[in-house]
């Protein structure tokens, strides 16, 4: 709006995030000039901080003066041809090599989206192939029902399967058209399917209802994802810092066992009738935020409500382990500080549900934790440590360092082994 | 869905590429020819721990155009949200101004 009145400006940030922020420029129509701080300051020291802006702060000035290039003056209409509807002839291999090679899939096989299994797809739902669901996030391109028909088959989808895929981009699109999955912490979005169409189309309700095995559960939420990557432009890197990712981001559909629960389903507590078939999506934001003193007050926290405590694992983005490096922290020293700050007490350590007859069949044998943890051995108010040892939690460095974040799991580290002998 | 495929059938795939909708194209403002006696609005838009990055700038800036004269200010809305009462402050006493910082 500023610029457009005559003032100029210039607009700064991480420049991880330059490509995302030029991107969202163009598309808003909001010319700017970009400056960028090299790295992400979150969580870092004072000191290094204002070293960083003293560097930077000279481009932000000349940013604001000298003549205009001939990017910047340009005016006009800016049309892309529509795609063609036929993108590429080719045998299995070479659908699979193009897709991957043009960023059209998420890394896994897709199933050849020809003519004829995408007229089939659309027989799962009565609205036209043209007719238009709305501009979706975070590029903001047009979708069609045939386009989420397209994704839907690439995902493995059957036709009944499409109404689902379709709500959830009709969804965004009216009620929340803001890309959750862009965010740097590698947010995950859940969706949650109610109602009669669960068991119409055989979703898993059950055992394992959130891990593989079911055909509508694994691929209805893909084909979301299809539809994010191809019809919304998300990628990483272009539009898309999440750090980490989430090993969610590639599907995450899943049914309410309404039959089992003694409440009222959430669809229902939403004002709809027991007898609709309603999805519903929620946002988890990933890792945990902060630099070294964040660190400090969290990640204990963290790893205190784990459950069976043979081990943890801490996934720090580089940009963390980094800034911690700085602060004096070895891989090692983390571990032990780690260790020393997720005690409690002895009554507490005992409250653990598997310790009975499984955990408590550990103690004092290498490794583990040592005699004195048996029962009754200590007072109640005793303090201990909840993990074994040091070398019990895990420290990985993961992720792009566009956060400064980490995640936590109870995940003990059962074996190494060589791949190298495997070649 | 029929998924007798032979593998090395040549099919045809349709494109699963949405439309990217055309846009009009506006040029920036003209730069201001150099900053003397101007007024630049250094404006924070609130993410976590940009008040150390414009303690930082307060310092600096002044120090590099010391001809000019700088003017802090921080968004009171969240960054997602529009706020223009802030950009009418702007529009009315600056020459220029930056915002950050995107992360």
């Amino acid at each position: 709006m500023l610029e457009k009145k005559g003032i100029p400006g210039a607009l700064f940030g991480v420049a991880a995030f330059k490509e995302s922020a030029e991107g969202m420029a163009h598309r808003e129509n909001i010319p700017l000039r970009i400056t960028t701080i090299p790295y992400n300051y979150f969580g870092d020291t004072r000191e290094r901080i204002y070293a960083e802006i003293k560097d930077s702060a000279p481009a932000m000035l000349d940013a604001l003066i000298g003549a205009l290039n001939d990017e910047e003056k340009k005016t006009g209409r800016h049309q892309v041809p529509e795609p063609s509807r036929i993108a590429f002839e080719g045998d299995l291999e070479d659908v699979q090599a193009f897709f991957i090679k043009n960023q059209w899939c998420d890394g896994l096989p897709v199933i050849p989206p020809t003519e004829s299994r995408v007229a089939a797809m659309l027989k799962g739902t009565s609205r036209a192939p043209d007719e238009v669901v709305g501009l979706l996030c975070p590029e903001f391109w047009q979708v069609t029902v045939e386009k989420v028909a397209v994704n839907a088959v690439m995902a493995g989808c059957r036709p009944e399967y499409l109404p689902v895929v379709l709500a959830a981009v009709a969804g965004t699109i009216d009620k929340d058209p803001q890309s959750w999955i862009v965010s740097a912490t590698s947010a995950v979005q859940m969706y949650l399917v109610n109602g009669p169409i669960r068991n119409e189309i055989g979703m898993n309700k059950g055992l394992g209802a959130q891990g593989p095995g079911n055909q509508a559960n694994a691929t209805i939420g893909r084909a979301v994802m299809l539809c994010f990557i191809n019809l919304g432009g998300w990628w990483p890197g272009r539009n898309s810092l999440g750090t980490q990712g989430h090993p969610a981001q590639y599907t995450y559909c899943v049914p309410e066992n309404e039959e089992d629960s003694p409440w009222e389903p959430f669809h229902e507590e939403k004002g709809y009738h027991a007898d609709q078939s309603v999805l519903s999506m929620f946002v988890e934001y990933g890792g945990m935020c902060g630099g070294c003193e964040g660190m400090r007050e969290t990640m204990p926290k963290s790893l205190s409500n784990i459950q069976r405590p043979f081990g943890a694992t801490v996934l720090l983005d580089p940009s963390l382990a980094q800034i911690m490096n700085r602060e004096g922290f070895t891989k090692q020293e983390l571990q032990r500080w780690l260790w020393e700050n997720t005690t409690e007490t002895f009554e507490e350590w005992w409250q653990d549900p598997f310790l009975p007859n499984f955990i408590e069949t550990y103690i004092g044998q290498p490794g583990y934790w040592p005699e004195k943890y048996k029962r009754g051995n200590l007072p109640p108010d005793a303090i201990v440590h909840k993990f074994p040892s040091p070398e019990s939690i895990n420290i990985i460095v993961i992720g792009g360092g566009a956060k400064v974040l980490y995640q936590t799991g109870g995940n003990k580290h059962r074996f190494s082994i060589s791949i190298d002998e495997w070649r | 869905m029929n998924m007798d495929t032979n593998p090395s059938e040549i099919c045809a795939v349709l494109n699963p590429r949405g439309i990217e909708q055309a846009r009009e194209v506006n040029p920036i403002s003209p730069r201001l020819p150099d900053l003397k006696g101007k007024t630049i609005f250094i404006v924070d838009m609130g993410k976590q721990q940009s008040d150390i990055v414009f303690d930082a700038l307060d310092e600096f800036l002044p120090a590099l155009a010391p001809e000019a004269k700088f003017v802090r200010r921080q968004k009171t809305l969240s960054y997602f949200e529009d706020e223009p009462d802030l950009w009418h402050e702007i529009e009315k006493h600056a020459d220029a101004f930056i915002i950050g910082a995107f992360d």
